[in-house]
């Protein structure tokens, strides 16, 4: 398996954040690095695990740049800026698609912001990306008329044609059926390799979903005697090749990873 | 048997058509009990409603009620703009005390402002209006501003911001378009508050005319029949705009009934 590490593309420096003088996060350090695979546009996937209650919300607000952290700060891009919000797309846990709006203005609105797209061609992108996402007959339909796996379909949808490099997903399996989440998995996976830049940041406690997309994975915990969570491990699981297979799931490799990941939360 | 137990038991799932039929119940039973221990100063049903039938035949109600229907809705409409303006340019720090105060108002009573409004007023048209604004602004914004403040509210607008809309879109998509919906409902709650002050607030100018001076003269040579049929028509009025606006709610957005 050739692969690179190129560029950082991400870098968390040093983050901290209390609420009412009890410590959430502590030193949250993390850099995501362009992964470069000769003759495919290969984007990143890293999954950010943690048990219930660890912070790994309060770090996704941080991240999405809709929570201030006390201190630290947030770079993105190959010359490392302060994050401001709106570059990092977000799919929340509850969608928050609006439901005055009709998923076809949904997603013309979301394309107006893509500044890759001209005018002339967003009509085009919103068919093209509809016919991907299994949309294409729900575009004049209101999001309260929507299964939970459309409306996220939607909100991927939605964040794609704005172009962030960016995505945050907020427990992206959690809610749907079995049946939903392999789609959901493969339309992630679909997502990471169209693009060399795109980078899929995950924030799950569903292990087993979230670590068999990823390339990446950082284990956010609380460490003996001292307050907050912190990121406590990083796993590469191209260099242990458990990344880009299909049936990851069913190797023994991977059922080893899921324990050694369990053990260490 | 199942339907009579559900009727009587909390949370207890009924028919529509039972339900009317409870309601109707209810009707006969309270006017029943009025007719048979009716105070001797009040009217008794009967003739509360025979005085109904008359009044609804006589062009001067008409007249009064058109004067209080036309006053009404230019009041709810003005109070409307103001409310929205004021809930709107709530979020900005500079304007927020403001709308806070305006909210904090609906404890001044009416009474005590009416010598400032005076003052104030060049007529009396204008005094009915500032009075009738002073007493709905506050009530209205008050349900408004408890709309801003609430998680799913601070969901949306982050939603919005992420998805790189300034922050003048984002009032403008969340608030002003996404909540339209809301704003009427909470026209709808407050109308029945706007209907019971002009009631009031027309007896205090008796020239300008209206339902109000009707309850007026009625109470001055004690034709409590009277009195009881109009508030009656004020009662069914109140009742079908409230269906009214409950209709045009669904109507307008349709995002509110599709499943």
């Amino acid at each position: 398996m050739q692969f690179l590490k190129a560029d950082t593309l991400l870098k968390v420096e040093n983050i901290h954040k209390s609420y009412d003088g009890k410590v959430v996060l502590r030193d949250i350090n993390l850099e995501i690095k362009d992964i470069i695979r000769p003759g495919l546009a290969q984007g990143q996937v890293v999954s950010l695990v943690g048990q219930s209650g660890m912070g790994k919300s309060t770090l996704f607000d941080i991240m999405s740049g809709t929570l201030q952290a006390d201190s630290g700060k947030v770079m993105v891009g190959k010359d490392l800026r302060p994050a401001q919000i709106g570059e990092m797309g977000v799919v929340f846990q509850d969608y928050y698609i609006y439901p005055w709006r009709k998923v076809k203005k949904i997603l013309q609105f979301a394309v107006s912001k893509n500044p890759k797209i001209s005018p002339g061609d967003q009509e085009k992108a919103i068919v093209e990306i509809a016919d991907k996402f299994q949309l294409t007959d729900h575009l004049s339909k209101f999001p309260s008329q929507l299964s939970g796996g459309q409306k996220q379909r939607v909100s991927i949808a939605e964040q794609l044609l704005i172009g962030n490099d960016f995505i945050l997903l907020d427990e992206p399996f959690s809610g749907l059926d079995g049946i939903m989440v392999d789609k959901v998995t493969e339309l992630l996976d679909t997502v990471s390799q169209n693009d060399e830049l795109k980078t899929l940041i995950i924030i799950s406690h569903d292990l087993s979903n979230s670590l068999a997309i990823s390339d990446t994975v950082f284990i956010l915990s609380k460490q003996e005697g001292k307050p907050g969570a912190t990121i406590t491990r990083e796993i590469d699981l191209i260099s242990r090749g458990l990344c880009w297979q299909k049936g990851i799931k069913d190797t023994s490799e991977f059922r080893e990873l899921l324990k050694e990941v369990k053990a260490d939360l | 048997m199942n339907e009579f137990r559900e009727i009587l038991l909390p949370f207890g799932k009924v028919k529509k058509s039972t339900l009317a039929f409870i309601s109707l119940g209810w009707i006969i039973f309270l006017t029943l009990l009025t007719t048979i221990f009716h105070n001797p100063l009040l009217p008794s049903p009967l003739k509360v409603f025979l005085k109904f039938l008359e009044l609804i035949q006589t062009s001067a109600l008409w007249v009064e009620f058109i004067s209080s229907m036309q006053f009404t809705f230019e009041a709810m409409f003005i109070s409307l703009i103001i409310t929205m303006i004021l809930t709107y340019l709530s979020v900005i720090p500079l304007i927020n005390p403001i709308a806070q105060f305006v909210s904090k108002c609906r404890y001044l009573t009416l009474s005590g402002v009416i010598f400032l409004f005076t003052v104030l007023s060049s007529n009396v048209s204008g005094l009915k209006m500032s009075l009738l604004l002073f007493g709905i602004i506050p009530f209205f914004l008050t349900s408004s501003l408890a709309m801003i403040n609430t998680d799913v509210l601070t969901g949306e607008i982050n939603k919005a911001l992420i998805n790189k809309k300034n922050r003048w879109e984002t009032i403008w998509e969340v608030l002003v378009v996404g909540k339209l919906d809301i704003m009427v409902e909470i026209l709808r709650q407050n109308f029945a508050m706007a209907w019971l002050i002009i009631i009031g607030v027309e007896g205090l100018a008796m020239s300008e005319g209206g339902l109000g001076t009707l309850f007026i003269k009625a109470g001055r040579v004690l034709a409590m029949d009277k009195v009881f049929a109009l508030l009656l028509i004020v009662l069914l009025t109140g009742v079908l705009i409230d269906y009214m606006l409950k209709i045009i709610r669904l109507w307008s957005f349709p995002y509110l009934t599709k499943n």
